[in-house]
């Protein structure tokens, strides 16, 4: 039970900051005017609406160990690539950068709504002054758009801590239990052991680990969070 | 100054480009694989652009003996139409209660539907499944349909569109003599025609994708929808990544081609939006 919850932890970590880099990221392109940006748009939203299914046998290959396109292009650049799924401390990473790779497109719209809702005169203002656009980032953008990146933190941490098909379909667990998770406990004893009720009493455990994560959050949201008066 | 501009045009481009390349990348790798034999996916150095370009993968995936592909892709097309119309359905009804009617326990019983988009999915799992095995439904169509009819979700979402809607138009249609259900059929969906498209898009992705729950509803394999033949594909045929590729391409063209249509309906019916009334 302790390695599904370090398993999960690990893949929290892992997951939630880089896609949320790599939302603010795209969000902020798209927020600036350029050609074909529908068609942009559009690009950036095909992993998101891929079933997961399809998305882990695409990842698979292009993670293979030998002649997976990524290894492949690491090689030219002489780093042996690790064999990724089938390695004990690439597997979780892999499954990571599947899922940042399908989820980016998806919170990058959210979080460009929030852009969007930002006064232009902040940044005439800052300009004015003299900030530098890194100064204009961390000291406007980053704390208009806080909100946004909270309610996404909040919905990650839930969802997070219940990932299951993304890694079922990629590793089923393995390889020797490397990414087996919390959810993937349930899985097994409901419906392939039949131990209706030691899955339900598994599933309760998550389910409330999941409501004191959630509240914690809440308790620290002041520190970080500004809202707009 | 100028330079400065320049520099950060370039970086701009820069970080747009790789992003672009980032998201299509497996894609285009996923088609070119795909449309190679058997040596040629395991050819290195690699080509995106297969020298002998060949159907075979996309043939014998259609003549499997275990998995029948096609019969896979109808089941699925059955299954997500049911998954798309009757959720909305069931949740524009119930939002039109929730919007428009006074009873007794309004305010507890759509609190209680709040309250229930809150549990994690991972809990209802399994009581739902024993309620569906003690109904005897484990594998049918019903039992996949079954649990979606009560979407909290939809019935918040319509919910809020609904209560934007006139009483004035409501109560014109009851003077006229319309009844509840021509007041619904008439006045309320044609109005929340943007609010129901959207859902009924994140419906059909949702139910074309789905892989969890028919995964464990479904055990007979002439039911199998196309997500359960390609993961079986995908653990059968572990080194036909060229099978693979095409499995995988069949099962995303179509949810590219609703959501390339949908999404300008989507647009448009936000834009033009007929409930502010």
């Amino acid at each position: 039970m302790r390695d599904q919850y370090l398993h999960v932890l690990y893949y929290i970590g892992l997951y939630i900051p880089l896609v949320l880099a790599t939302s603010v990221l795209e969000a902020m392109l798209l927020n600036r005017t350029f050609k074909a940006k529908t068609l942009y748009k559009v690009l950036l939203y095909l992993p998101v609406i891929s079933s997961w299914v399809a998305v882990a046998l695409i990842w698979r290959w292009l993670l293979h160990g030998e002649y997976g396109i990524i290894n492949i292009m690491l090689r030219t650049i002489g780093i042996q690539g690790p064999s990724w799924l089938h390695n004990k401390s690439w597997a979780m990473p892999g499954v990571v950068m599947a899922a940042v790779w399908k989820d980016t497109g998806y919170y990058a719209l959210i979080v460009l709504a929030a852009l969007k809702g930002i006064d232009r005169n902040y940044y005439e203002a800052a300009r004015i002054d003299g900030a530098s656009a890194i100064k204009q980032f961390r000291f406007i953008t980053l704390p208009l758009v806080s909100p946004t990146i909270f309610l996404l933190l909040v919905i990650n941490i839930i969802a997070g801590f219940q990932v299951f098909e993304s890694i079922y379909v990629m590793t089923e667990g393995g390889p020797a239990g490397a990414t087996r998770v919390p959810v993937e406990q349930v899985y097994r004893n409901a419906f392939t052991y039949y131990k209706m009720g030691y899955a339900s009493a598994i599933a309760w455990v998550l389910g409330i680990v999941i409501i004191i994560a959630t509240i914690i959050q809440f308790r620290f949201e002041k520190l970080w969070v500004s809202y707009e008066s | 100054m100028r330079a400065d501009r320049i520099a950060s045009r370039t970086l701009f481009y820069l970080f747009l480009t790789a992003i672009a390349i980032a998201a299509l990348l497996p894609f285009l790798w996923m088609v070119s694989t795909s449309l190679k034999a058997r040596e040629a996916i395991f050819a290195i150095p690699i080509r995106w652009i297969p020298r002998e370009p060949s159907l075979e993968a996309y043939k014998a995936i259609f003549t499997l003996t275990n998995i029948n592909f096609i019969r896979a892709f109808i089941n699925s097309m059955q299954v997500a139409v049911l998954l798309t119309f009757l959720p909305l359905i069931t949740s524009a009804m119930a939002a039109f209660a929730f919007a428009k009617f006074n009873f007794k326990g309004k305010q507890v019983l759509f609190s209680a539907f709040l309250l229930t988009m809150m549990i994690p999915g991972t809990i209802t799992m399994i009581p739902n499944f024993i309620t569906l095995k003690t109904m005897r439904l484990l594998n049918t169509y019903t039992a996949l349909v079954l649990p979606s009819l009560c979407n909290s979700m939809g019935i918040f979402l319509m919910r809020q569109n609904f209560v934007k809607i006139h009483d004035e138009y409501l109560e014109a249609a009851v003077m006229d003599g319309a009844s509840l259900y021509r007041i619904f059929w008439t006045i309320i969906l044609p109005l929340a025609k943007p609010v129901l498209f959207t859902m009924g898009l994140f419906n059909f992705m949702g139910a074309w994708n789905n892989f969890l729950w028919p995964l464990i509803i479904l055990t007979d394999r002439k039911k199998w929808t196309l997500q359960l033949g390609l993961s079986n594909l995908g653990s059968n045929f572990y080194n036909y990544q060229h099978y693979q590729m095409a499995g995988a391409l069949i099962s995303i063209v179509p949810i590219i081609i609703v959501y390339l249509i949908s999404q300008r309906y989507v647009e448009q019916g936000l834009s033009t939006g007929g409930i502010k009334g």
